[in-house]
């Protein structure tokens, strides 16, 4: 899929910006604090109808201009042949606080999501073996989430149980705790959970090979590289339903097992929103053993098998956006990023404070230059 | 009473749902400016539901009689018994013309985070119909909403209603998942009636 134009108006420093971008790659490249990321996070919300820095993802209070009341932000993307123009609307006050539009016509969320695929890689990123876990667990939820659309309600209902569970534990309200109203959301918990976990687990296992292929290229080593999930519970060798309902009547029984911690505490212990992944390095826990310079080529190669991964989940490569990675990779690394990029027939958007990082043939981009929320069409040679 | 008739009437109209102080005030003018007649037949209608519409005894619909018409329908099939959450939604089903049995509102669902138990539904009310001498209920189901909420009072109604005896079924999930009964449309509804489940 493609971005052939994109526009955006009154969102953060972008007071009106309207670009015409490479099929790819687009360099954006400015000093500091210009609005570079901005053109990124408009890209990153019409795909997703988030922000990757706001809190929560879903706020808009931030994206739109100081002093001004609305935000625009739109697009024409083509996908397998079709185009679409997409546009969400933000305004500070009011129930529909972002509006989507398809085509023109007012569109429900879910039906915005699926059309334009977007990965996002930033410097954050470099940090996921290490980082904290809730870190590690939206980087897998995102992914997983590209793959299947309807990977986020189940996500939302998910949330929605916990929370109803955590109510209950602390008897908020007048609801009262009785037991049975406790199996009641176990019983939803645990199915709930279940499918995160299967659908996690699932999307690992098919990004291992990748994975593991991926690194070796970036490392130029002969290590094997390793990501596993950690569950709250014991997950079945197989896949699939049966699998489901196993790991189901497990969480449910750890659910028990944990409830007078749980009630103790008032909140739930056990359960996906409790897991966690590990990267392993030639069967080593990476984060304790490898190198700073190996923990980076493991992300790397991680968000190379995410992009390849999707690619062929959706018949179609996604959109790359790649915020500052450049200056934080070895020279090394970032040329082989490079290469791969070449590879790979995605569109990209690149930010950078120095379009020198940026190794990339003058045919195959466009480079902007951003300064004060603009973006004005370069007329270097590199 | 306090004076000032046309601040006290904004005031009131803007406390329902969906109505502003701007609008309220727009309503109040509008009122101030109808025929004498057409305003008392307003207040006179507003009393009316407020006064005249109770719950039925039996089923917890909102009814003129009690007990209401669909309860007293002897038509009707005594073996299934319909669980909704709100009249809205008994409403929806009804318009199918898809079911022939009873009906019992709970009037909400259960939802701990807005601090909804199972003592502020209409529960024991079922509970009691289902228990009393001569009843005949074999089979009910329960049409809540397919989300969070809708599932946690269906499983909870499950947990309360096998062991007396009963078949406790579900609606298909042929609903949008999280969406709401009352907006779905007719065929969807009697669908999901039809190949409901056993819980
Ligand atoms: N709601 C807003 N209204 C106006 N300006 C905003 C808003 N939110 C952020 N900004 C401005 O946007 C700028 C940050 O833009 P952005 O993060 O895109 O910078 P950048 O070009 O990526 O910089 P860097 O190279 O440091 O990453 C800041 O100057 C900030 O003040
Ligand atoms: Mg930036
Ligand atoms: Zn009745």
């Amino acid at each position: 899929m493609y971005v052939r134009s994109l526009w955006a108006e009154r969102f953060r420093n972008l007071r009106r910006l309207e670009l015409e971008p490479h099929p790819r790659f687009t360099v954006l490249y400015g000093d500091n604090g210009q609005g570079k990321t901005n053109i990124l996070e408009a890209l990153y919300l019409l795909a997703t109808l988030r922000s990757f820095r706001t809190s929560p993802p879903g706020a808009v209070d931030d994206l739109i201009q100081m002093g001004e009341r609305k935000a625009t932000v739109g697009a024409w993307v083509e996908r397998l042949g079709v185009e679409r123009c997409l546009r969400v609307e933000m305004s500070r006050e009011g129930p529909g606080r972002k509006q989507v539009q398809i085509d023109g016509k007012t569109a429900r969320s879910g039906a915005f999501f699926g059309g334009f695929n977007a990965v996002l890689f930033c410097p954050d990123d470099l940090r996921l073996p290490k980082g904290p876990p809730a870190q590690r667990r939206r980087f897998l939820d995102r992914a997983v989430w590209n793959t299947r659309p309807t990977y986020l309600r189940e996500v939302q209902a998910y949330e929605r149980i916990l929370r109803s569970r955590n109510a209950l534990l602390r008897g908020e309200g007048r609801t009262g705790c009785s037991s049975q109203m406790l199996e009641v959301y176990d019983e939803q918990l645990a199915a709930a959970g279940a499918v995160l976990v299967g659908r996690r687990v699932a999307y690992l296992q098919d990004l291992a090979g990748g994975f593991h292929a991926a690194f070796a290229r970036v490392s130029r080593s002969g290590l094997s590289a390793e990501v596993r999930y950690h569950a709250s519970v014991p997950l079945p060798v197989e896949q699939g339903e049966t699998a489901v309902q196993q790991i189901a009547a497990q969480l449910r029984q750890r659910l028990l097992d944990d409830r007078r911690r749980d009630l103790q505490r008032g909140f739930t212990h056990s359960g996906p929103h409790a897991d966690d992944l590990e990267f392993f390095l030639g069967g080593q826990p990476a984060a304790a053993f490898a190198s700073q310079g190996q923990l980076r080529a493991l992300v790397l190669a991680l968000k190379i098998a995410e992009i390849c991964h999707l690619h062929t989940v959706l018949g179609d490569p996604p959109v790359l956006l790649l915020d500052d990675v450049s200056s934080e990779l070895d020279p090394r690394r970032n040329a082989y990023l490079f290469e791969f990029l070449q590879e790979i027939s995605c569109q990209g958007f690149i930010t950078t404070t120095s379009p020198r990082y940026i190794l990339l043939d003058a045919a195959e981009r466009r480079d902007f230059q951003v300064h004060a929320g603009e973006a004005t069409l370069a007329n270097h040679v590199l | 009473m306090s004076g000032d008739p046309i601040g006290r009437l904004v005031r009131e109209l803007s406390k329902l749902p969906g109505v502003g102080q701007k609008t309220a005030t727009r309503l109040a003018f509008h009122l101030l400016r109808a025929p004498a007649q057409q305003v008392r037949d307003l207040a006179q209608a507003l009393l009316d539901v407020k006064e005249r519409i109770r719950l039925c005894s039996r089923c917890m619909n909102l009814t003129e009689l009690d007990p209401c018409a669909l309860c007293q329908d002897a038509r009707r099939d005594p073996h299934l018994l319909c669980v909704v959450a709100n009249p809205a939604d008994l409403l929806a089903i009804e318009r199918t013309g898809s079911f022939r049995g009873q009906y019992h509102v709970l009037h909400g669902v259960l939802s701990p985070l807005e601090g909804v138990g199972p003592d502020d539904l209409r529960l024991r009310e079922l509970l009691q119909r289902l228990q009393e001498p001569g009843a005949q209920v074999r089979e009910v189901i329960v049409a809540t909403s397919p989300n969070v909420e809708g599932e946690a009072t269906a499983l909870y109604l499950a947990r309360v209603l096998k062991p007396l005896g009963l078949c406790v079924s579900r609606i298909a999930s042929g609903l949008p998942i999280g969406g709401e009964l009352e907006y779905a449309d007719g065929i969807t509804i009697a669908r999901a009636l039809e190949v409901r489940r056993e819980m």
